[in-house]
C-alpha cells in the first residue's frame, strides 16, 4: 500500500505551485459565469427585433451628448427644473405660511401666553415654533419638487448622460465625472448633495464632491438671491431691464458657484487631497419611461422628509437663540444690538454689516432664515418696527417693505452684491455640518468644509469691498 | 564578545535601525538575485554611504543578524533573514496596497512604501496581507514573500539581451529613479504585459498587446523580461486595445490586460469585459472625454486610461453576436 503523504508534503508542494499560476487565474470564475448564463440565454431567450427602438434611443444619445446641443439641452433643462421649483414652489409655501405663521401661530400664542409665564411661552412660540414653522413652510414646497423632478430625471436615463457630458471637465480638475450628478443635487440641498456622493466610489474623490458642494446654490439661497437681486441691482437700471438685470445677477452667482466648485476641486486634488483621478465606469441606461407613482413616494420618503426632519431638528434651537438674543438685556442693550456693535468693524470691512454676520450666526442651522433675521434683527436696532417686531418676531414683507427698511438702515448696492456673494460662499447650514460628519466620520474634513468657503467668502466679499471703495473715491 | 542582554533591532533609534533595514534588504536582494554579497555591493544596492555602512554592518553583526564571512562577503543569521524579510514583504504589499486602493501616482509608490517598510511590525504585516488575500506579485511584478518567508528566485533578464523578434513577458519594472520609471508608467509600460521586441534605430522597439512603442536608450536598463511559461498564450495577432476600437467596427473582447488591477478590475469583469464579449464603440463624449461602448446589451462609459486595459479584436461584422 502507498503511504498516505504527510501534511508537510503537501504544504510543501502547494508553495511551489503556487508560484507557476498564472496571473489572475481568478478572473476564470467571472468567466466562467458569464459562458455559461450567455449559453443558457442563447438557448431559451427568444429576442424580438428591436432596431427600431435601439435606432431611436441611438438618435436621442447623439442628440443629449452631442458637443453643439448636449449643452445647450443641459442648460434648458437644468433651467426649467429651478424655474418649477422658485415658481411652483410660492404657492404651496405661502398657503403654508398661512396656515403656520398665522393661523396655527396665532391661536398657540393665545394659548400658552394664558397659561404659561411670559417668557417660556415667548421662547416656546415666538422663538421655536416660528422658526420651525417658517423653515417648513419655505424648505417642504421647493424640495417636493425638486426632488422628485430630479429623481424623475435620473429614472428616465437623463443624468447619466449629463455625467457623462461634464466627465472630462472633472476629470481635468482632478475630479469624479458623477461630483457632476451630486452638484446638480447641490442646487436643491446641500445636505441631499453631500449624501447623493455616496455614488464616487474613490474616497479621494468623494471628499471633493462633498468638500465642494457647498458652492451649489441651495434652496434655502435662491429666495435670499432673489430678493436682494431685485431689490438691489434691479434698482441700478431701467425699470423695464430690472427683471433681467436681476436674474442676470442671480445667475451670475450661480455660474461663479459653479466655477468655484471647479478651482477649488482643482486646488484640493493638487494639495490636500493629491492623487490621480480614479476610474471611472458609467452605465448609460436605455431611455425608459419612469414609474410616476413609485418616484414620487421614494423621492418625497427618501431625500424630502429625511431633509426636512433633520432642517427641524436644528430650527427648534435656532429659534430659541433668536428670541433670546432678541429679549435678553445686557445694560441697557438687548444682546443682538450689544453684539451687532460688536461686529459692524468687521461687517463693513467685508461690504456687509454687522446686523448681516449676526444674521448668519444665529441662521447656521438653516440658510432659509437668514433674511427674516436680518430684517427682525434691523427693524429692531431702528426702532421704527411695530410691537411685534419688537418682541423678536420674525416676519415676511414684500419686497417694497424691504427695500425701504433696508435702505433706511444704510444698506447700498455694495451690502447687496457682497450678501449675494456672501450667501454663495459661507459655511454650509448645521444639517449639511452635520450629514458631511456623518459620512466622512472625520472632524477634520467636517471643518475644512466649513472653514473653506467660508475663508473664499471673506476674501471675495473684502476684496469686492476694497476695489469697490477704491473705484468709488 | 556576547553580551547579556543583546538590544534588538526594534529598540533601535528609527535613524539608526532604517539604515541597518535597508542594509538587511540590499543583502536579501543579492542572494536572491545570487551576487556577490560584497560591502561595495550592498551600498551600490541600499544607497548608503560607504561610511555609515562601515559602521551599521559592524553594529548589525554585534546585534546577531549578519555574519562576515573571512571571503569578505557577508551573510544573514537565521533572525537577520527574518528581519530582511519582514522588510521586503512590507515594502511589496504596500506597494501593492496603495495601487490597489489609492490614487497615488506610481512613481510616489516607492517613497510611501519606503517609509512604511520600516514602521510596520511583523503582525502589521501580516494583517496586511491577509487583508489583500496573500497577493504573489507587486505591482512591479516583484514576488512577494510568504509567511515562511519563501519566495521564488527571479527567472527574468535585462530587457538588453532579449532576441528581437521573441514574444516574452515583462517582468520586472524598476522604479527608481522615479522620473524615468514614470516615463514608462506614462507609456503604458507594466509587468505581465506580453511584448514582441524589434530592434529600432533610437532604443527598442516593442509591441506590447497591441500598441507599438519605442523605449529610448536611457528607459532600456529599467526592464526585465522573461520568456512565456508554457501554459501562458502568446501575443494575439491583430488584437488591438479597446481605445483604438473605431465606431461601427465591431470587436469581441480578447482579454483584461494585467496592468487592471483592484477594484477597477472587479468592476469591468462584472461589467462583462470578459474574454469574448461582442463590444462595440457607440458613443463619444463632448470635449473628448469618456466613450460608451456596447457591451453584451448594456453601454457603458469608460475614460480612456481605462478602456486601454481592454485587448480587443476586430470582428468580422456577419459573425451572429454573443
Amino acid at each position: 500500500m502507498k503511504p498516505a503523504p504527510k501534511t508537510d508534503d503537501i504544504l510543501e508542494m502547494a508553495e511551489e505551485l503556487r508560484w507557476d499560476l498564472p496571473r489572475n487565474f481568478n478572473d476564470h470564475l467571472t468567466e466562467a459565469i458569464y459562458a455559461e448564463s450567455s449559453r443558457l440565454a442563447e438557448r431559451s431567450v427568444a429576442r424580438q427585433g428591436q432596431s427600431r427602438r435601439m435606432d431611436l434611443q441611438n438618435r436621442v444619445d447623439r442628440l443629449l451628448t452631442s458637443p453643439r446641443t448636449g449643452f445647450l439641452i443641459m442648460g434648458l433643462v437644468f433651467a426649467l427644473v429651478l424655474w418649477l421649483t422658485i415658481v411652483g414652489a410660492n404657492y404651496p409655501s405661502s398657503w403654508l405660511g398661512w396656515l403656520l405663521t398665522d393661523q396655527a401661530y396665532g391661536w398657540l400664542r393665545e394659548l400658552a401666553f394664558a397659561y404659561l409665564p411670559a417668557w417660556l411661552a415667548g421662547l416656546l412660540i415666538d422663538g421655536m415654533f416660528l422658526a420651525t414653522g417658517w423653515v417648513i413652510s419655505v424648505m417642504l414646497p421647493p424640495m417636493a419638487i425638486f426632488f422628485p423632478a430630479f429623481t424623475l430625471l435620473e429614472d428616465l436615463g437623463y443624468l447619466p448622460r449629463v455625467a457623462f457630458n461634464l466627465d472630462r471637465v472633472f476629470h481635468r480638475v482632478g475630479a469624479h465625472g458623477k461630483q457632476a450628478l451630486t452638484t446638480a443635487m447641490g442646487y436643491g440641498c446641500n445636505a441631499a448633495g453631500v449624501i447623493a456622493a455616496r455614488v464616487i466610489d474613490s474616497p479621494r474623490e468623494r471628499l471633493i464632491a462633498i468638500i465642494t458642494n457647498n458652492f451649489s446654490l441651495c434652496n434655502g439661497r435662491w429666495p435670499t438671491q432673489i430678493l436682494i437681486a431685485t431689490v438691489f441691482l434691479g434698482a441700478l437700471v431701467p425699470a423695464q431691464f430690472a427683471g433681467l438685470a436681476a436674474t442676470g445677477a442671480v445667475f451670475g452667482v450661480a455660474l461663479l458657484g459653479f466655477a468655484l466648485t471647479l478651482l477649488c476641486s482643482w486646488a484640493l486634488s493638487r494639495t490636500v487631497l493629491r492623487g490621480e483621478a480614479s476610474t471611472f465606469s458609467l452605465e448609460l441606461p436605455p431611455y425608459r419611461p419612469p414609474n410616476l407613482w413609485r418616484t414620487l413616494y421614494t423621492s418625497l420618503i427618501d431625500r424630502t422628509l429625511f431633509v426636512l426632519w433633520r432642517a427641524v431638528v436644528f430650527a427648534l434651537p435656532a429659534g430659541a437663540v433668536i428670541w433670546t438674543v432678541a429679549n435678553v438685556m445686557v445694560g441697557d442693550v438687548t444682546l443682538a444690538g450689544w453684539m451687532v456693535t460688536r461686529l459692524d468693524p468687521l461687517g463693513i470691512f467685508l461690504g456687509l454689516n454687522g446686523v448681516i454676520l449676526l444674521a448668519y450666526i444665529i441662521a447656521v442651522p438653516a440658510n432659509e432664515i437668514v433674511i427674516p433675521s436680518i430684517l427682525m434683527l434691523t427693524v429692531l436696532l431702528l426702532g421704527q418696527g411695530d410691537a411685534w417686531a419688537e418682541s423678536g418676531v420674525m416676519f415676511e414683507t414684500g419686497t417694497e417693505g424691504v427695500s425701504e427698511i433696508l435702505q433706511t438702515a444704510g444698506w447700498t448696492a455694495l451690502t447687496g452684491v457682497c450678501l449675494m456673494l456672501f450667501s454663495l460662499c459661507h459655511n454650509p447650514c448645521s444639517t449639511t455640518i452635520y450629514t458631511i460628519y456623518k459620512e466622512t466620520g472625520s472632524v477634520k474634513w467636517t471643518a475644512v468644509s466649513t472653514l473653506l468657503p467660508t475663508a473664499l467668502g471673506f476674501i471675495i466679499c473684502g476684496g469686492v469691498a476694497f476695489v469697490w471703495r477704491w473705484v468709488q473715491v | 564578545m556576547p553580551e547579556l542582554n543583546p538590544p534588538r533591532l526594534a529598540d533601535l533609534a528609527s535613524a539608526e535601525r532604517t539604515v541597518i533595514e535597508d542594509l538587511l534588504r540590499a543583502l536579501l536582494e543579492c542572494e536572491n538575485r545570487e551576487l556577490e554579497a560584497t560591502e561595495t555591493q550592498l551600498v551600490g544596492l541600499s544607497g548608503v554611504s560607504r561610511e555609515t555602512a562601515t559602521t551599521k554592518l559592524a553594529r548589525a553583526t554585534e546585534l546577531g543578524l549578519l555574519i562576515a564571512e573571512p571571503s569578505g562577503r557577508w551573510g544573514f543569521t537565521e533572525g537577520g533573514r527574518d528581519e530582511a524579510i519582514r522588510v521586503m514583504r512590507a515594502h511589496r504589499l504596500t506597494e501593492t496596497k496603495l495601487a490597489r486602493e489609492t490614487g497615488l501616482a506610481a512613481e510616489r509608490w516607492h517613497e510611501v512604501a519606503h517609509t512604511a517598510e520600516h514602521r510596520m511590525t511583523q503582525s502589521e504585516v501580516d494583517a496586511l496581507a491577509d487583508r489583500l488575500g496573500n497577493p504573489r506579485f507587486d505591482p512591479h511584478g516583484d514576488p512577494i514573500p510568504t509567511r515562511e518567508g519563501r519566495f521564488p528566485a527571479p527567472q527574468d533578464r535585462p530587457l538588453l539581451d532579449w532576441s528581437p523578434g521573441q514574444p516574452g513577458v515583462i517582468a520586472h519594472v524598476e522604479d527608481e529613479p522615479a522620473e524615468l520609471f514614470a516615463r514608462l508608467v506614462a507609456m503604458g509600460v507594466t509587468a505581465g504585459l506580453r511584448f514582441v521586441s524589434m530592434r529600432e534605430d533610437r532604443g527598442v522597439g516593442l509591441f506590447i498587446e497591441g500598441r507599438s512603442l519605442v523605449i529610448p536608450p536611457e528607459l532600456l536598463p529599467l526592464l526585465r523580461v522573461r520568456s512565456l511559461h508554457p501554459e501562458e498564450k502568446g501575443p494575439v495577432a491583430g488584437a488591438i486595445r479597446l481605445s483604438d476600437l473605431e465606431t461601427d467596427e465591431p470587436g469581441e473582447v480578447v482579454t483584461l490586460l494585467p496592468s487592471c488591477t483592484g477594484s477597477e478590475r472587479s468592476r469591468l469583469l462584472d461589467l462583462g469585459f470578459v474574454p469574448g464579449s461582442r463590444i462595440e464603440r457607440v458613443l463619444e463624449s463632448p470635449l473628448h472625454g469618456p466613450v460608451a461602448y456596447r457591451v453584451r446589451g448594456t453601454m457603458i462609459a469608460l475614460r480612456r486610461p481605462q478602456a486601454d486595459h481592454v485587448l480587443v479584436s476586430r470582428l468580422d461584422s456577419t459573425r451572429k453576436p454573443l
